[in-house]
C-alpha cells in the first residue's frame, strides 16, 4: 500500500499515468486502454502495430481484462485503476505466502511476515514502477496456487485450483509451467505415499485440468502461435543476457537474511515435520526456480530470483523460531507477535524512505499534447517526434493513438554536433509486437507481413510465422521538408536538444504552408500541409 | 437465517476494514472517491470470491477473506476474458461474472445438505 500511496501522494484518481517510470508501464496502460475503447480484450492497439487491425493481441490478458473492468464499472481511468489493481495483487502476493506460512505454524508466519517488507527495498522497487505488471499477478497466482494444494483433497477443491492455475497461465505463462511442474511433483509424491493410483485423485485431477483447458485455451493457442516461437527456451548463459533487463538480483544481495534463511532450510529438512512439508518444499522450489538460469533459461527464470524475499521469508521465520525456543518454551505465540511487532515496526521505518515520492517520467504538457493528437489528428496521419526527454520510449507515444516515430538519439547528437541546420533525420518506428497474428477464423490465423499499413493496403496475410522486419528504409529516415506532422519538444534537461529542436522549428514555421497547430509551455505540434516541397530557406 | 446474518457482519466488517485502509492510503482523496473504490473492489473481486470459496466450508476466516480478492480477480478474469472472446463487452461483463460467482457461491452457501 505505501508503493501505491507515497508517490501518489494519498490521491487515487490522476490527469495522466503517475509513478509510470519506464515504457513497459506505458505499454501495459496502452493495451488497457484499447481494450476499454474497444469494448473488450481481444485486439492489440493498431497504433503499436504498424497501424494493421484485426491483430490478435497476444500478451496475456488477465491484468488488462481486471484494470479495462475496473475503469468501466468506477469511472476511474486505465492508467489508475491498472496500477493499483498490480500493487494490491502484489501485496496479495504476501499475503497468500502468509497463509501457505500459516498452514506450517502461525508462530513461524508471524516471523516471517515482516521479512516481506524488504521486498519494498531499491533494488526491488522496480517491479512496480517499470511496469513488470504481468510477473507481478503470475506470481501471486503460483504462490496461491501452492496454498490451493491444501484443499485439492476437498470435495470442489480442484474447481477452486483450476481458477487460480487459468489465472497464472493467463497473468504470466512461464509461471504457470512452475506451477503445473510443482503440481506434477505433487501428484508424483501422492502416489508415492499411498502407494496406488486411487480414482478419487484420477477423477480430481481430470477435472482440474479440464477446467483450466476450458478457461486457457483461446489465450495459449494465441500464446502458442506468437510468443512462444520466440521467448520459449532461451539458451541465454551470458548472465547479463539472461537477466533481460530486470533489476540485478543475486545471492549476496539477501545479505544477513540469506544466512539466516540457509538456518532455516537446514532446520527444515533435518525437522522433517508433515505439517511443514507442503509449505517448506514450495518455497524451496520457487527459490530453486532462480537457478534455472544455470540451463539457459534467462530471464524467465531470473524474475523468480526478484521474489527471493517472499520465498525465504519462510526459512527466516523458521530459524527465527527455532532460536527462540531454545531460549524459551513459553508463549509459543506471543513471543512471535510481539518480536514481529517490533521487526515491522523498525524495518518499515527504514524501508519506507526507499520508495520516496516518484511522480514518474510522463508529465501534463506531453499528456495534453498526446491527448491533443489522439483527439484532433486524422487516424492515418503518421507522426515525427524530435528528442523529449519523456517520450525517449516507444509506449509512452502510443497514448497519441497514431502512428509514431521517434528521432534515434544518437544520430541526433551526431546531427547536433555540426553545428548547422540538418535535413536528414533518423528514425525508430515505435512498433511493440515481434510478430503480427490476425484470426481469419475462429481457429484459422495468418501473420500480416511487416511493412506499415499504409504502405501494404493489400493486407497480405501469410500462413507460416514471420517475425517483424525492419521499417524500411524510407519510413526509417526523413527529409526535414517530408514529415507531415512534427512533435517538437522546446525544453529539454540537456539544452542542446531543445535549441535544436527550437531552430528546426523555427526554419519549418518560416514557410506559410507550415503553422504550429497546436503548442503549450513545452510542447509544439507542427503541420506541413505540403509535405516534399522544399521547406528550406526558401 | 441466522447464517445469513452471520455472514452479513462479517462482510460489512470487512467491508469497513478495507474502506478504512483505503481512507488512509488515499488521504487526500474524498469520502466518495474511496468509497466508490471500496465498492467496485467489493463488487468485482471480493465478493464473488468470498461467495465462491463457499465451496470450502472448512476454511478459516482468514484464509476466506484473503483468498477472496485472490480467487476473485482469477475468477472476474478468466471468465471476463472468455466472454470477451465471444463478444459480450466490459459493461455487460462488469455486471454479469460478479453476479454469476455471488450465484454460485450462494447456491453453495445455501443448498440443503
Amino acid at each position: 500500500m505505501l508503493a501505491v500511496g507515497k508517490p501518489w501522494g494519498g490521491v487515487v484518481e490522476h490527469e495522466f499515468p503517475t509513478a509510470y517510470s519506464a515504457s513497459d508501464a506505458f505499454f501495459h496502460h496502452a493495451m488497457t486502454e484499447y481494450a476499454k475503447e474497444d469494448g473488450r480484450l481481444k485486439y492489440a492497439a493498431p497504433y503499436s502495430i504498424g497501424g494493421y487491425d484485426g491483430v490478435l493481441d497476444s500478451h496475456p490478458p488477465l491484468p488488462y481484462e481486471l484494470a479495462a473492468s475496473f475503469s468501466v464499472l468506477t469511472g476511474m481511468e486505465t492508467h489508475d485503476t491498472l496500477f493499483m489493481l498490480t500493487v494490491f495483487i502484489y501485496l496479495f502476493a504476501v499475503l497468500a505466502a502468509y497463509l501457505l506460512w500459516r498452514k506450517a505454524s502461525v508462530a513461524i508466519a508471524l516471523l516471517a511476515l515482516p521479512f516481506a517488507l524488504y521486498m519494498l527495498q531499491n533494488r526491488l522497487l522496480p517491479l512496480i514502477y517499470w511496469g513488470y505488471w504481468l510477473l507481478v499477478p503470475g506470481i501471486t497466482y503460483m504462490v496461491a496456487s501452492f496454498w490451493s494444494l491444501t484443499i485439492f483433497d476437498s470435495k470442489h477443491g480442484p474447481w477452486i485450483m483450476a481458477f487460480l492455475f487459468s489465472a497464472i497461465a493467463l497473468s504470466h505463462q512461464p509461471e504457470f509451467v512452475y506451477a503445473g511442474g510443482f503440481f506434477g511433483l505433487f501428484l508424483l509424491y501422492r502416489f508415492y505415499s499411498q502407494k496406488k493410483i486411487s480414482p478419487a485423485i484420477v477423477k480430481k485431477t481430470g477435472v482440474f485440468v479440464l477446467v483450466i483447458g476450458a478457461l486457457t485455451f483461446y489465450s495459449l493457442l494465441i500464446f502458442s502461435a506468437t510468443f512462444l516461437q520466440t521467448e520459449g527456451y532461451r539458451g541465454a548463459f551470458d548472465f547479463d543476457i539472461a537477466r533481460g533487463g530486470y533489476p540485478a538480483f543475486d545471492v549476496p544481495q539477501l545479505g544477513w537474511m540469506g544466512v539466516v534463511a540457509l538456518v532455516g532450510v537446514g532446520v527444515f529438512l533435518l525437522m522433517r515435520k508433515k505439517k511443514m512439508q507442503l509449505t517448506g518444499y514450495s518455497f524451496l522450489y520457487s527459490f530453486l526456480l532462480g537457478f534455472l538460469i544455470y540451463l539457459g533459461l534467462g530471464k524467465r527464470a531470473y524474475a523468480q530470483r526478484l521474489f527471493w524475499i517472499i520465498y525465504a521469508a519462510f526459512f527466516i521465520g523458521l530459524a527465527l523460531y527455532f532460536a527462540l525456543q531454545l531460549v524459551t518454551k513459553k508463549h509459543r505465540t506471543l513471543i512471535p507477535f510481539v518480536v514481529s511487532i517490533v521487526f515491522i515496526l523498525f524495518f518499515s521505518r527504514s524501508l519506507g524512505a526507499d520508495i520516496g515520492n516518484n511522480r514518474g517520467i510522463m508529465n501534463e504538457y506531453d499528456w495534453d499534447g498526446l491527448q491533443w493528437i489522439a483527439s484532433n489528428l486524422p487516424s492515418d496521419a503518421w507522426v515525427h517526434y524530435l528528442y523529449s526527454d519523456t517520450l525517449i520510449h516507444n509506449a509512452p507515444l502510443y497514448n497519441s493513438e497514431h502512428l509514431a516515430f521517434k528521432v534515434g538519439t544518437n544520430s541526433y547528437i551526431k546531427l547536433i554536433q555540426t553545428g548547422t541546420l540538418q535535413r536528414n533525420f533518423s528514425f525508430g518506428f515505435t512498433d511493440g509486437y515481434i510478430d503480427r497474428i490476425h484470426d481469419r477464423g475462429v481457429f484459422d490465423f495468418c501473420y500480416f507481413d511487416q511493412n506499415l499499413r499504409p504502405r501494404n493496403e493489400s493486407f497480405e496475410c501469410v500462413d507460416s510465422y514471420i517475425r517483424s522486419a525492419r521499417v524500411p528504409l524510407a519510413d526509417a529516415r526523413k527529409d526535414l521538408c517530408d514529415m507531415e506532422y512534427v512533435y517538437i519538444t522546446k525544453q529539454t534537461s540537456q539544452p542542446a536538444f531543445g535549441q535544436y529542436n527550437n531552430l528546426v522549428r523555427d526554419v519549418l514555421l518560416q514557410n506559410d504552408w507550415i503553422n504550429e497547430i497546436y503548442s503549450n509551455a513545452l510542447v509544439s505540434l507542427v503541420h506541413n500541409t505540403q509535405p516534399g516541397v522544399e521547406c528550406v530557406n526558401v | 437465517m441466522s447464517r445469513f446474518v452471520e455472514e452479513g457482519k462479517v462482510l460489512s466488517a470487512l467491508f469497513l476494514v478495507v474502506f478504512i485502509v483505503l481512507k488512509i492510503v488515499f488521504h487526500s482523496t474524498s469520502l466518495f472517491t474511496v468509497l466508490k473504490l471500496t465498492l467496485g473492489l467489493f463488487w468485482l473481486f471480493i465478493l464473488p470470491g468470498y461467495f465462491l470459496l463457499y465451496a470450502l466450508p472448512s476454511l478459516s476466516l482468514i484464509e476466506r477473506t484473503i483468498m477472496s480478492f485472490i480467487l476473485g480477480t482469477a475468477f472476474y478474469g478468466a471468465i471476463g476474458y472468455n466472454l470477451g472472446l465471444i463478444g459480450v463487452p466490459f459493461s455487460v461483463q462488469v455486471y454479469v461474472v460478479p453476479l454469476l460467482g455471488i450465484a454460485i457461491g450462494g447456491w453453495f452457501l445455501f443448498r440443503k445438505k
